[in-house]
């Protein structure tokens, strides 16, 4: 899967935002809120077509955290990003 | 009508064709002195639209754009076919063409407001203004925003305001633009600004913003900066080009450092006016 390109994800102190532009601002009104774990599964899938289990590696590869925490936070990620129609569909 | 309008810093060559929605409050901003670096934007009405012969870039429900790298036309049609508006821009906004259509009639004038509204919002964001849905007002020593969609109370918390507070001035009832030059934020009336036409062409230092929440009590709570940047996001005039998104989400967090943001939970009742003030004293004092 890969997340549509007209996104720019920008930090704002101590927060991250991710707000659509061009066209993409036309179709969603609003803004999407990460974390650093998000903004990172984010940037790879804006950059490459990565399925669950190379975003794992990545993620264990990066992070300190239990295979069983890295998969609950790229559910989370992929249901976020779903709900609000991030996903670039040609890629699924 | 023709005229030269300053607003803000904002030098904008206007032609339009009714007065109904401006009123004599556009005169406020009119200039003589033409020796600047205008815009231009031209509204005009036709029985029949024509809609060049270009590539449709983006199709969304009754609306589709054909966008090169030099200019763009927006297309708006009748659910029922034909065109009920045409709108051609420049991609930097120095020209900016809206055609209606006749048919719309006795809405032509209410067309024309709010889409030259949104075009002019358009011009400020590339000039790193940043149009804003809120009253704008100002008393004593305190500017300050109640900010909100539609239907939040805006027009009914100012009333309040201006009853208890008889030498408020309203500076813009539904989008003021405000900015930042040399580290402080102003805020400038413009002359769309929702159907009550209520504003006043000043700039003035602004200090507080207060999103509005219908409550059954009146309160004043403060915010996170995720809400604050979640709230300013959903109120602002939405950027479409990377540049100015960019641009943008650095002046948001200019705006979360220096200006005092909260959510103003408030009742239906004048009393929610006092309270609003007796807060500002309170922070003015400290």
């Amino acid at each position: 899967m890969k997340i549509k390109k007209d996104y720019v994800v920008k930090t704002i102190g101590d927060d991250i935002v991710v707000v659509p532009i061009k066209d993409e601002a036309v179709r969603f009104n609003g803004i999407i809120t990460l974390n650093k774990t998000g903004k990172f599964l984010f940037e790879n899938l804006q950059a490459s077509d990565l399925d669950k289990a190379e975003l794992l590696r990545l993620i264990l590869d990066k992070y300190d955290v239990s295979e069983n925490k890295a998969k609950k936070d790229i559910d989370a990620f992929i249901l976020k990003c779903k709900n609000n129609g991030l996903i670039d569909e040609e890629s699924i | 009508m023709h005229k030269y309008l300053k607003i803000a810093n904002i030098y904008l060559d206007f032609t339009y064709q009714y007065e109904a929605y401006f009123s004599d409050k556009i005169n406020e901003y009119e200039i003589k002195d033409i020796n600047h670096k205008f815009k231009k934007m031209v509204v005009d009405v036709k029985e029949n639209i024509t809609i060049p012969n270009r590539k449709k870039t983006l199709i969304y429900k009754n609306r589709y754009k054909m966008a090169t790298e030099k200019d763009t036309y927006i297309v708006t049609e009748y659910n029922s076919g034909g065109i009920k508006h045409l709108i051609y821009h420049s991609n930097n906004y120095d020209y900016i063409h809206i055609t209606l259509n006749k048919k719309m009639d006795k809405r032509l004038a209410e067309f024309e407001y709010v889409l030259s509204g949104m075009l002019f919002f358009e011009i400020a964001i590339n000039e790193n203004y940043l149009p804003i849905h809120a009253s704008a007002i100002n008393y004593n020593n305190s500017t300050f925003l109640l900010s909100g969609p539609s239907q939040t109370g805006k027009s009914t918390q100012t009333n309040y305001f201006l009853k208890s507070y008889k030498d408020s001035l309203i500076i813009n009832e539904d989008k003021p633009i405000i900015f930042n030059e040399d580290n402080k934020w102003f805020v400038s009336g413009t002359p769309w600004s929702g159907k009550n036409v209520i504003n006043t062409n000043v700039i003035k230092p602004l200090n507080y913003i207060f999103f509005l929440n219908q409550a059954k009590s009146t309160e004043i709570v403060s915010l996170s900066s995720q809400e604050k940047i979640i709230k300013i996001f959903r109120n602002i005039h939405r950027p479409n080009q990377e540049e100015s998104a960019y641009e943008i989400m650095n002046l948001i967090k200019k705006m979360i450092d220096d200006l005092k943001i909260y959510q103003f939970n408030c009742a239906n009742s004048i009393e929610s006016a006092k309270k609003l003030y007796q807060f500002m004293e309170e922070k003015n004092e400290n």
